[in-house]
C-alpha cells in the first residue's frame, strides 16, 4: 500500500465542479516529485455541493474527505499528509467535510460501489463481489429460481410507477416466443433528477449485471441500453464495461461456459423526454419518433419489433446482482411493508447537502431532509418539497413526516417517481413551481393525445394569466376540469401524471393561487410581474444610484430629490432595490 | 364468444373487436376522428372516451378491445364533457374558417366565396343561382349595398378586399342580358295563400321565395310601384329604375302578385288580411321621416329627406333653387345632396361630426365630393330663418368632438360659436320611422290584441324568426330594425319565409340550431398578417364610373360596370377562405353535435401558412388535429411515408419531411391522404380553375384511365368536374385511387383538351361546326376508293360497335393499329377466362411482376396486412417495395422470372435456365398481376409458365393481366384484330396516336380523320372525342366487370359524333341516337357465351402453348405521356 491513497469524484458532477483541474493539478505534482501516492479516480461520491471531492487516505490513518478543494488547495493537502505537516493540515482544515454526516442514515445497495471504485475498471468491480451473482445465477439457478427470487425480495421498479419487478420477468419469461428483448431505460429526463446517470458513470457494471441475470431470467439473448445522449460519459463508461465484460466472457456467447448467450447493445437517445415511456421508448430504438402508443398490448407480449420485451430502469437493474448475492430475504429485511429495500434520491435546491443519497424505504421524508440533506440551505423555512419530477407534486411541511414508500407517497398527491427531490423555501412561489414543471411537460409532450398536447399549454396558459395578476377565479375551476380530464384522457404516463405539479400545489397551496388572483400579490415575492418597487420619499436622498441601475430607464427624478419608478415602465426587476443603499426602495 | 355490458346492456359479441366495432354494430355512435378502419387503432384524439368498469381514467373505444364481462359505458355524462373538452381543445387550437368570413359578415349570410367562384370561373348564370339562394336582388343589391362582407375580406391583409358587391352586379347583369335568365324552379302549388305587406325589398324577397315553394302571394303596395326604399329613396344614378323593374318582374316569374295603391289601415285591416290568408307577413318599411327640432322647420323651403327623394321619384314638381343645404351624414343625406346637384343646385352637406364619423358610405361621400359637393364638418343647424314664411338663412353653431357615446362615436360638443349662410332650400335627413298609427285601430288588431311596439314605433317580433308570437303574422325588415341597409332588409325577408314556410307545413316556428363555426379570429384586425406575406399583391379592379363633371349634371347610372375579363380577374383575388370541406367536415359536426363553446379554451394558436405548392394537394396545417390517419396510410399502406411528425408539445405538427413542400418528397399524388383527413387539413386541389365549398352533383361511375376501372365518385360543379373522389358505398378498390385517376383527369379539363371539330387549312387548323364536318367528310368519303378505319382499345364498347357499323358500310378495313397481340388474346376471346379483382379476398400470395395501377398495389398491400404473402418482382427503387415479402430484383425481368420457374416447374428438363434459384414456396392460391402494355410477350409467356406450375386457377388462384388502356377487353371481345399502319384514301384514326413510325406509314394517305380527346396526330380533320367524364357508355375492365360511364360533365360529344353518322347516311338514321349504341352493348354482353374455361382446360391449353418469340417491349404512350407532363407543367409552373 502506498503511503497515501487519492481518491477524486470524477462523475460529470465533480468534472463541471472543477475536478479536471484538480486531476491534472495532482497528476502534475506527481510526475515532478514522484511521491508514494496512489491516484485512482471514481464516481460520484454522493455529495455533490462540495464538488470536487478528493478522498485521501494516509497509510493506518482514516479517511478524510475534502470538498470544494481548488487544484491549489489539493496540493497543499497531498503535501501535508505526505509530510504529516500539521501547518498545512491546518490550511486546508476548513475543506474537510465531515463525512458520517451525511452517510450514518445511509444504507447503500445501488450505491454501494459508486463513489468507491474505479468505474472503467472491471478488475474493481470483480474485487467487490462483481459478477458473482451472475455466475450463481447461471450456474446453479433456473430461470424460474432467479425470477422467485426476485419476487421474494419484493422489489419493486425504480423507474417511478412501482410495478413488482419479478412479476414483470414473469410475464416476459412466460410470454412464448423464439425472440426476446431486454431493455434498460436510462433516459432519465425528469429536471433534479441524476440518480441513473451517477450509477452508469459509477458502476456501470451493475447495471450490465442485472442486465443479464434478468435476460437469463426471462430467455432473452439481446438488450438495450436506450442512455439519452446527454449523459456521454455514462455512455463512454458503459462502452468501455461491455467491452471488457464481453473480453472475460460475461457477455456475447457461451457466458462463462453455460451455453447461454446474450448480446447488449446501447441505444442513444435523441434527447425527448417521453421516451422514458416504455412504449416510446421501444418506438425510437426501433428508429421511429419516440410516441407512445395504446397498451395493450403491454411490452411484455409485444413489443420491441412485435417480441416480447422487458424494461426496467438503471436503478432497478442496479439492484439485482445484490439480491441474486445477499438473498432475497435480506432485500426485503430493508424497508416497509409493501415497499422492501432502499431508494436512491437526487437531493437538490435549498438544501444544506445537495446530492445523491440512497435510505431506506421506511424513512421519514423529514429524516431525508434535515438528516441526511442536513437540512435547510439558508435561513428561509421550509416550504414543500418537489417529489417526482414533473410527474410528482409538492409535499408541505405538515406532511414531513411522510415515510418514504410508494403508497404512503402516492397518498400525498405526489409520487415516488426515480428519485428526483427538490427542497424549497419560503422564497419559492407555488403557482410559479408548478408552471414550471407544467411548462416542462407541456414542451416534452409528444403532441399525440389531444388532451396532453393542448390541454396542457392551456393550463400552462392559465397559471402564467395567474402569475402575471390577471388570472380570475374560474381559472381555478377550470384547472381541475383540465387536470381532471388530462389524468384520464392520455395514453401514457407524461399525459397522465402531468397535472400533478398543479393538482398538489392547488391541494396544500391554494391559498397562494387565490392571492395571485385576487390580491393580486405574489405571497413569495417570486412572481415578476405582481412585485411593485416603490420609493419611500422620506427616505430617499435623490444619489441617483437607482436610476442609473434601472435597465428600463423607469426611475425619474433630480439629483438630491426623492425619486420616483414609473410603474408602467418598471419590469420588477429590483436592480434598484438591490442597488438602493438607505433601504429607500420598498418591495410590495 | 364474450359477453359484456354496454351501456348496461348484455351484449354477446366477439373477443377481439374494439369497443367502436361493437357500439357501432349495436348502434351506439361513439365520435372519432384519429380512427381509420384500413389502420390499426391509434388513440390521440380521444374523442371517443369511453368508461370501462376497473379502468383507471377513459380509455379510447378505437383502442380498447372487448373481453368477457366488460362493462363498458358509452353515454356518461363524465364522458360527453370529457368528449367535449377534447373537442374544445382541438379547435382552439384551430386556426381556421369554416365559413368564409365575408359570408359571415353578410346580414343575409349570402354564400359569397361561392358566387366569387363561379365568377372566376365564368359561370355567371351559376353564380346568379348560388347567390339567389339567400339573395334574390342580385341587380339592385349589387348597385346599392354598403357591402359589409368587403369589411371582412381577408384579402384586405395582402391589398384591398374583393370587389365583392361590384361582382355580383356583374353577375347578375350577364345573367339578364344573356338569352336564358335563371329563374328558379317552382314547386307544386301548396293552396296555402299568404299576404306580404309591402313591396319593398324585405316584402318581396319573402314574397319570392314563398311563390317559389308553390304558396301563393299577394304583396300589398301602398304606393304605385313596387321596391320600397329602393324605388323611392335610392336615386336613379345609383340604380336606374329600369333595372329595378326588371328585378322585380323576374322576382315575380313564378306567380307572387303585387296589388298597388292598397294602404293597409285604409284599403284593407289587419283583421281582413289575418282571416283571409293563411299567413301574413308585414314588411312595412321605416317611411316617415323623423322632423328637425329646430326653430323655423316649419318654413317653405325647409324639406325631408325621405320625402324629397320620394317626390323626386314620382315626378312632383320640386325647386330647390339655387343654394341647398343638407343635414346629416347617412346615405339619405349624401342621396339628397348628390340628386340636388344633378338639379343644378350648389349643394352643402351639414354634419355636426367630422367626416371620418358619417355614416354614409365612404365610396359615396367620395363621389359626392368629386362631383363638387360642399361639406361643413363639426357644424349644426340651431335655427333656419325666414321671411315671409319662406328659407332665407340658416344659422349654425360649430362643433367639437368631446366623449364617445354609446354608439362608440365621438359626441358633438357645442362651442358657443355661431355663424349664418343664406340657403333658398334645407333638405332635413336625419332618420325615419314606420307609420303605424292605425294598428291604434281595432279592425288592425291581431287575435284582439293590439301590434306591440317598440319605443321607436317598430314591431317587436322574434330576431330569430320574424314571428309575432301569436296569430299567423310576422314582421320584419325596416318595421323590425328601424331604417336599415336593403340587405338587412332582405335577410329578414328570408327568415320569415323560412318561418312562414314552415308554419303553413305544420312545424314549429324555431330557428335553426346554428351549425359550428370555426374561426381564426372574431375580426379581421385581429387576423395576423404573416400567414398572408405568400400572396402576390394584385390591386382590386376599379370600377368604371362616368366622368364626375358628366355626372353631375344627369341622372344616368355612375358606374358602368366591369368588362368581363377585368370580373374574372376581380374573382381570381378570392383567397378562398371557407373550408372546401365545410358541409362534410366530421369535426364540424361533431362540434355542432356537443354544442362546443370555441372559447372556453381559447388561447394562443399555431399559425401556418397554407401550403400551395403542391400541384393537386392543398396542405393547410391550421386545420389539422394531429390524427396521424395520412401519416399511417401513407407509410403503412401507400408506402411513400412521406408524411411525418415535426416538433413536440404543443407545436408538434403533422408535415412532409423537415417541414418541407411535399413536391420535395417522393410523394406519388395517390391522394390517400385526402381521402382519409378528417377535417380540410388536406384537400383537393384545382389547377384549371378555382374550387368552392358549395356541394355540386356527384356522378358513380367508372375512372377511365387504365383498365382496372376504379369506382369513382364525380364532383361536378356546373357541368365541371371539380374533383374525383372514391364513393361512400365503395367499388372494389375502396378509397384507393391513383394518382390518373384522382388527379390524372385534370387533362380532360384543360384548355388542351378538344371540344368542336378542327379543320387542316394551309396548315393551320380551324374550328369549323360539325355540319361543316360532315360535309368535308361527305366529299372525302366519295372520292376515296378505298377506306381504312383504326380504332384504339381507349374507346367504349359503344363507339367501337358504331365504328364497326360505319366500316361495314362505308367498306372499310378496320382494325387496331394499337393493339399489340399477345397469346392471352386467345384464352379472353374464345376460353371466356375471368378472373375478377375481388379474387385477392381468396388469395394466399400475389406476386406483381413489374408496374401496375397503384391502386392494385395497395389493395395487395391491404391484403398482405391481412396476412397475406406479397411478392413484388421489379427494378424499381419505389418505397413500396419495402412492404414486399420478397422483393425480386434482377438485370431484368426474365432472370427473375427463370428463378420462379426454376422452383416452381414440376418438368426436368426445365426450359429456363435461371442461374439463381430463388426460394420462394408459391401456395396454390396464389394470384399473379401484370401489366401486359409494360412487358413483353416472352416475360407474359413465362409468368403464365410459372402461374401453370403454381396455380389450380380456381378462386384466388391464376393470372389477371392489366393493361393501361380502360377497355382491351373491350376490343378483344367485340373481335377486333390488330392492323397495321397503312396509307389509304380514307383513314380514320379513333382513339389512336400512332407513333413516329405509324405516321410514317400513314403518310401519303388521301383523307386522314383523327377522333381523340386530344391533338395527337396531324390529320386533315380532327373531331373531337369524349373522354370517360363526357360519355354515356361502357367498357370492359381487366377483370371483365362491365363499367358504365354516365357523363357527368352533361357533355353532347358523343351524340354529335353518332348524328354525325347518321346525317352523312352511313348509318341507319334509327341508329343515330346514342341509346341505340348502349343498348347494342347490352345485347352483344348478354349474348356472349358465358360458360367459363375451366381449370383443366386451361391448364391444357396453357401447357399446349409453345415458346414464344420475343416481343418488343410495348408501352402506351398517348395517355400516360399526357398526364406526366401535366403534372410537370404544374410542377414548374410552381
Amino acid at each position: 500500500m502506498s503511503q497515501l491513497m487519492i481518491k477524486v469524484g470524477m462523475a460529470s458532477c465533480g468534472v463541471a465542479a472543477g475536478a479536471g483541474d484538480v486531476w491534472k493539478a495532482i497528476e502534475e505534482y506527481m510526475a515532478n516529485n514522484a511521491p508514494d501516492v496512489t491516484l485512482e479516480k471514481t464516481g460520484c461520491i454522493g455529495m455533490c455541493s462540495y464538488e470536487p471531492l478528493v478522498e485521501m487516505k494516509s497509510a493506518g490513518k482514516d479517511m478524510i474527505t475534502y470538498g470544494n478543494i481548488t487544484a491549489e488547495e489539493v496540493i497543499t493537502a497531498i503535501e501535508a499528509h505526505l509530510n504529516n505537516d500539521a501547518e498545512k493540515l491546518e490550511s486546508v482544515a476548513k475543506r474537510i467535510i465531515p463525512r458520517v454526516e451525511t452517510l450514518d442514515k445511509q444504507s447503500r445497495i445501488v450505491l454501494r460501489n459508486t463513489g468507491i471504485i474505479d468505474p472503467t475498471s472491471i478488475d474493481e468491480y470483480l474485487a467487490n463481489d462483481g459478477y458473482k451473482a451472475l455466475e450463481k445465477a447461471l450456474k446453479n439457478m433456473t430461470r424460474e429460481q432467479v425470477i422467485d427470487e426476485i419476487k421474494a425480495s419484493g422489489l419493486r421498479g425504480r423507474g417511478g410507477a412501482g410495478f413488482p419487478t419479478g412479476l414483470k420477468w414473469q410475464f416476459a419469461y412466460q410470454a412464448k416466443d423464439d425472440k426476446k428483448y431486454i431493455v434498460c431505460n436510462a433516459d432519465e429526463g425528469d429536471p433534479g433528477a441524476f440518480m441513473d446517470r451517477s450509477v452508469l458513470e459509477g458502476d456501470p457494471h451493475s447495471v450490465i449485471e442485472g442486465m443479464i441475470i434478468g435476460a437469463y431470467a426471462i430467455g432473452a439473448d439481446e438488450g438495450y441500453i436506450y442512455c439519452r445522449a446527454e449523459y456521454p460519459m455514462a455512455i463512454r463508461h458503459l462502452l468501455i464495461a461491455l467491452e471488457a465484460a464481453e473480453k472475460l466472457g460475461y457477455l456475447g456467447k457461451n457466458i462463462m461456459g453455460t451455453g447461454y448467450n446474450f448480446e447488449l447493445h446501447i441505444k442513444e437517445g435523441a434527447g425527448a423526454f417521453v421516451c422514458g415511456e416504455e412504449t416510446a421508448l421501444m418506438a425510437s430504438i426501433e428508429g421511429k419518433r419516440g410516441m407512445p402508443r395504446i397498451r395493450p398490448p403491454f411490452p411484455a407480449q409485444s413489443g420491441l419489433w412485435g417480441h416480447p420485451t422487458n424494461i426496467n430502469n438503471v436503478e432497478t437493474f442496479a439492484n439485482i446482482a445484490w439480491i441474486i448475492n445477499n438473498g432475497a430475504a435480506k432485500y426485503a429485511s430493508l424497508g416497509t411493508e409493501k415497499s422492501k429495500g432502499t431508494k436512491v434520491f437526487a437531493l437538490a435546491g435549498k438544501i444544506k447537502h445537495a446530492g445523491l443519497v440512497e435510505v431506506p424505504m421506511g424513512t421519514p421524508l423529514r429524516d431525508v431532509i434535515y438528516e441526511v440533506g442536513g437540512g435547510m440551505l439558508t435561513e428561509k423555512p421550509f416550504k414543500a418539497v418537489q417529489l417526482g419530477g414533473p410527474s410528482g407534486g409538492c409535499v408541505p411541511k405538515e406532511l414531513l413526516d411522510t415515510i418514504v414508500d410508494y403508497d404512503s407517497i402516492t397518498k400525498t398527491g405526489a409520487i415516488m417517481g426515480s428519485g428526483g427531490m427538490v427542497v424549497m423555501d419560503e422564497s419559492t412561489c407555488m403557482v410559479d413551481i408548478a408552471k414550471f414543471f407544467l411548462n416542462f411537460t407541456q414542451n416534452e409532450s409528444c403532441g399525440k393525445c389531444t388532451f396532453c398536447r393542448v390541454g396542457t399549454k392551456r393550463m400552462l396558459e392559465i397559471l402564467q394569466r395567474i402569475t402575471e395578476g390577471k388570472g380570475e377565479m374560474e381559472d381555478i375551476d377550470k384547472l381541475y376540469e383540465l387536470s381532471e380530464n388530462i389524468r384520464k384522457t392520455s395514453l401514457c404516463g407524461l399525459g397522465q401524471t402531468a397535472p400533478n405539479p398543479v393538482l398538489t400545489t392547488l391541494r396544500y397551496f391554494k391559498h397562494e393561487y387565490i392571492a395571485h388572483i385576487q390580491d393580486k400579490k405574489c405571497p413569495a415575492g417570486a412572481c415578476q410581474a405582481l412585485i411593485k418597487f416603490e420609493i419611500d420619499p422620506d427616505k430617499c436622498v435623490g444619489c441617483t444610484l437607482c436610476a442609473r441601475r434601472c435597465p428600463v430607464n423607469a426611475i425619474t427624478g433630480t439629483v438630491k430629490q426623492p425619486h420616483v419608478i414609473d410603474q408602467d415602465a418598471c419590469i420588477g426587476c429590483g436592480a434598484c432595490e438591490a442597488a438602493c443603499k438607505f433601504g429607500a426602495v420598498i418591495k410590495s | 364468444m364474450i359477453k359484456i355490458k354496454l351501456n348496461n346492456r348484455e351484449i354477446i359479441t366477439e373477443a377481439g373487436k374494439t369497443i367502436l366495432e361493437v357500439a357501432q354494430e349495436n348502434g351506439i355512435k361513439i365520435p372519432t376522428l384519429c380512427h381509420d378502419p384500413e389502420l390499426q387503432p391509434y388513440g390521440s384524439c380521444w374523442v371517443c372516451a369511453v368508461e370501462v368498469k376497473g379502468a383507471r381514467g377513459f380509455v379510447t373505444a378505437c383502442g380498447t378491445r372487448v373481453s368477457d364481462g366488460m362493462e363498458v359505458q358509452t353515454d356518461t355524462k363524465e364522458v360527453h364533457a370529457a368528449r367535449k373538452m377534447a373537442l374544445e381543445l382541438l379547435v382552439s387550437d384551430h386556426y381556421a374558417d369554416c365559413e368564409a368570413p365575408c359570408s359571415v359578415a353578410c346580414p343575409d349570410h349570402v354564400d359569397i366565396q361561392t358566387y366569387v367562384a363561379h365568377i372566376a370561373n365564368g359561370d355567371y348564370h351559376e353564380a346568379v343561382r348560388v347567390i339567389k339562394e339567400k339573395l334574390p336582388m342580385p341587380l339592385s343589391i349589387g348597385r346599392v349595398c354598403p357591402a359589409f362582407c368587403e369589411s371582412e375580406c381577408r384579402r384586405k391583409i395582402v391589398d384591398e378586399p374583393i370587389a365583392i358587391r361590384q361582382l355580383k352586379r356583374h353577375a347578375a347583369d350577364f345573367d339578364l342580358d344573356d338569352y336564358w335568365t335563371y329563374v328558379p324552379e317552382k314547386m307544386p302549388e301548396t293552396g296555402n295563400k299568404v299576404a306580404i305587406v309591402g313591396a319593398g325589398p324585405s316584402g318581396l324577397t319573402c314574397g319570392y321565395y314563398l311563390s317559389n315553394e308553390g304558396h301563393d302571394v299577394t304583396v300589398f303596395e301602398a304606393s304605385p310601384k313596387a321596391g320600397g326604399w329602393l324605388r323611392y329613396g335610392i336615386p336613379e344614378y345609383r340604380l336606374p329604375k329600369a333595372i329595378l323593374d326588371k328585378e322585380i318582374e323576374l322576382m315575380c316569374a313564378n306567380g307572387m302578385e303585387i296589388k298597388y295603391n292598397v294602404k293597409i289601415g285604409e284599403e284593407i285591416t289587419m283583421q281582413q288580411l289575418c282571416t283571409e290568408y293563411d299567413a301574413v307577413y308585414l314588411a312595412l318599411g321605416a317611411q316617415n321621416a323623423v322632423p328637425m327640432r329646430v326653430t323655423g322647420a316649419d318654413l317653405n323651403g325647409v324639406l325631408l329627406g325621405v320625402d324629397f327623394l320620394k317626390d323626386f321619384v314620382l315626378g312632383k314638381e320640386i325647386n330647390v333653387g339655387k343654394k341647398v343645404a343638407i343635414i346629416g351624414g347617412g346615405n339619405t343625406a349624401v342621396d339628397c345632396a348628390r340628386t340636388s346637384r344633378r338639379l343644378g343646385a350648389d349643394v352643402t352637406i351639414v354634419y355636426r361630426r367630422t367626416r371620418k364619423e358619417m355614416p354614409a358610405e365612404e365610396y359615396e361621400v367620395d363621389a359626392a365630393d368629386e362631383e363638387g359637393i360642399k361639406f361643413y364638418m363639426l357644424t349644426n343647424p340651431v335655427e333656419f330663418l325666414g321671411e315671409d314664411g319662406q328659407l332665407k338663412k340658416v344659422k349654425f353653431e360649430k362643433m367639437e368632438l368631446g366623449e364617445p357615446d354609446s354608439s362608440g362615436r365621438r359626441r358633438p360638443v357645442p362651442t358657443g360659436e355661431y355663424f349664418e349662410e343664406e340657403f333658398d332650400t334645407v333638405i332635413a335627413a336625419i332618420s325615419q320611422a314606420p307609420d303605424v298609427d292605425f294598428f291604434a285601430k281595432e279592425e288592425n288588431y291581431v287575435d284582439g290584441r293590439q301590434m306591440p311596439l317598440t319605443r321607436w314605433q317598430t314591431a317587436e317580433v322574434d330576431e330569430n324568426t320574424m314571428y309575432l308570437g301569436y296569430g299567423n303574422v310576422f314582421a320584419g325588415g325596416d318595421f323590425r330594425r328601424g331604417p336599415a341597409t336593403a340587405i338587412e332588409a332582405i335577410a329578414d325577408g328570408r327568415i320569415a319565409f323560412e318561418q312562414i314556410d314552415r308554419y303553413l307545413m305544420g312545424l314549429e316556428i324555431e330557428a335553426d340550431k346554428p351549425k359550428f363555426d370555426s374561426k381564426k379570429e372574431k375580426k379581421l384586425a385581429d387576423v395576423s398578417p404573416e400567414e398572408y406575406e405568400q400572396y402576390e399583391k394584385k390591386p382590386r379592379a376599379k370600377m368604371p364610373e362616368l366622368e364626375a363633371e358628366v355626372r353631375a349634371t344627369n341622372f344616368e347610372e355612375v358606374e358602368t360596370g366591369f368588362v368581363d375579363e377585368d370580373a374574372r380577374a376581380e374573382a381570381e383575388r378570392c383567397l378562398e377562405c371557407g373550408c372546401q370541406v365545410n358541409s362534410s367536415c366530421v369535426l364540424r359536426q361533431y362540434c355542432t353535435d356537443y354544442e362546443v363553446d370555441v372559447d372556453l379554451f381559447a388561447g394562443s394558436k399555431n399559425k401556418h401558412p397554407i401550403d400551395h405548392s403542391h400541384p393537386f394537394i392543398l396542405r393547410d396545417a391550421n386545420k389539422c388535429v394531429n390524427c396521424g390517419r395520412c401519416i399511417r396510410t401513407c407509410s403503412e399502406i401507400q408506402g411513400a411515408g412521406v408524411l411525418g411528425y415535426i416538433f413536440r408539445g404543443f407545436s408538434s405538427l403533422v408535415a412532409p419531411e423537415f417541414g418541407e413542400s411535399l413536391t420535395y418528397t417522393t410523394c406519388e399524388s395517390c391522394g390517400k391522404c385526402v381521402a382519409v383527413c378528417p377535417v380540410g387539413a388536406l384537400t383537393e386541389r384545382q389547377v384549371n380553375y378555382k374550387l368552392h365549398p358549395h356541394p355540386g352533383e356527384k356522378f358513380i361511375q367508372s375512372c377511365g384511365n387504365c383498365g382496372v376501372g376504379c369506382t369513382i365518385e364525380v364532383n361536378t360543379q356546373v357541368d365541371r368536374v371539380a374533383f374525383i373522389q372514391t364513393p361512400e358505398e365503395e367499388g372494389f378498390n375502396g378509397r384507393n385511387l391513383c394518382f390518373k385517376g384522382r388527379f390524372g383527369w385534370q387533362v380532360f379539363e384543360d384548355d388542351e383538351k378538344l371540344t368542336e371539330p378542327l379543320l387542316r387549312k394551309d396548315g393551320k387548323y380551324e374550328p369549323i361546326s360539325w355540319i361543316d364536318a360532315m360535309e368535308v367528310l361527305r366529299e372525302n368519303l366519295e372520292k376515296a376508293e378505298n377506306r381504312s378505319i383504326y380504332i384504339s382499345a381507349d374507346t367504349t364498347n359503344e363507339e367501337m360497335l358504331l365504328m364497326q357499323e360505319v366500316a361495314m358500310n362505308i367498306e372499310a378495313e378496320i382494325g387496331s393499329m394499337s393493339l399489340i397481340p399477345d397469346f392471352t388474346d386467345d384464352i379472353v376471346m374464345y376460353h371466356r377466362y375471368r378472373k375478377s379483382f375481388t379474387e385477392m379476398d381468396d388469395a394466399e400470395a400475389i406476386v406483381i411482376v413489374g408496374e401496375v395501377s397503384h391502386t392494385l398495389r395497395t389493395l395487395a398491400r391491404t391484403q398482405q396486412r391481412k396476412g397475406k404473402k406479397l411478392i413484388l418482382i421489379n427494378n424499381s427503387d419505389a418505397d413500396f417495395n419495402n412492404f414486399a415479402d420478397a422483393h425480386i430484383k434482377g438485370e431484368d425481368f426474365d432472370k427473375a422470372l427463370d428463378g420462379l420457374c426454376q422452383n416452381n416447374c414440376c418438368c426436368d428438363d426445365c426450359h429456363c435456365g435461371g442461374s439463381d434459384k430463388i426460394e420462394l414456396d408459391l401456395p396454390n392460391r396464389t394470384l399473379f398481376f401484370y401489366d401486359r402494355t409494360e412487358l413483353g410477350e416472352d416475360v407474359i409467356h413465362k409468368i403464365w409458365t410459372v402461374a401453370t406450375a403454381t396455380c389450380s386457377f380456381g378462386k384466388g388462384s391464376g393470372v389477371i393481366p392489366t393493361s393501361k388502356w380502360m377497355n382491351l377487353n373491350g376490343l378483344i371481345r367485340l373481335g377486333f384484330q390488330p392492323m397495321p399502319a397503312i396509307q389509304a384514301d380514307f383513314v380514320i384514326l379513333y382513339g389512336e396516336s400512332p407513333d413516329a413510325e405509324q405516321q410514317k406509314a400513314l403518310e401519303g394517305s388521301g383523307f386522314t380523320v383523327s377522333v381523340h380527346t386530344h391533338h395527337v396526330y396531324d390529320a386533315d380533320l380532327i373531331l373531337p372525342q369524349a373522354s370517360y367524364l363526357e360519355t354515356e357508355g361502357s367498357v370492359f375492365a381487366d377483370d371483365h366487370r362491365l363499367n358504365y360511364f354516365y357523363n357527368p360533365k352533361d357533355s353532347s360529344l358523343f351524340d354529335e359524333m353518332v348524328e354525325l353518322f347518321a346525317d352523312l347516311l352511313i348509318i341507319p338514321e334509327a341508329h343515330g341516337e346514342k341509346s341505340y349504341w348502349l343498348g347494342r352493348t347490352r345485347y352483344v354482353q348478354e349474348t356472349e357465351p358465358q360458360i367459363p374455361i375451366e381449370a383443366k382446360e386451361l391448364h391444357e391449353w396453357l401447357a399446349n402453348l409453345t415458346d414464344l418469340s420475343t416481343c418488343p417491349m410495348q408501352v402506351n404512350t398517348g395517355k400516360l405521356s399526357r398526364i406526366m407532363k401535366l403534372k410537370k407543367e404544374t410542377e414548374q409552373e410552381r
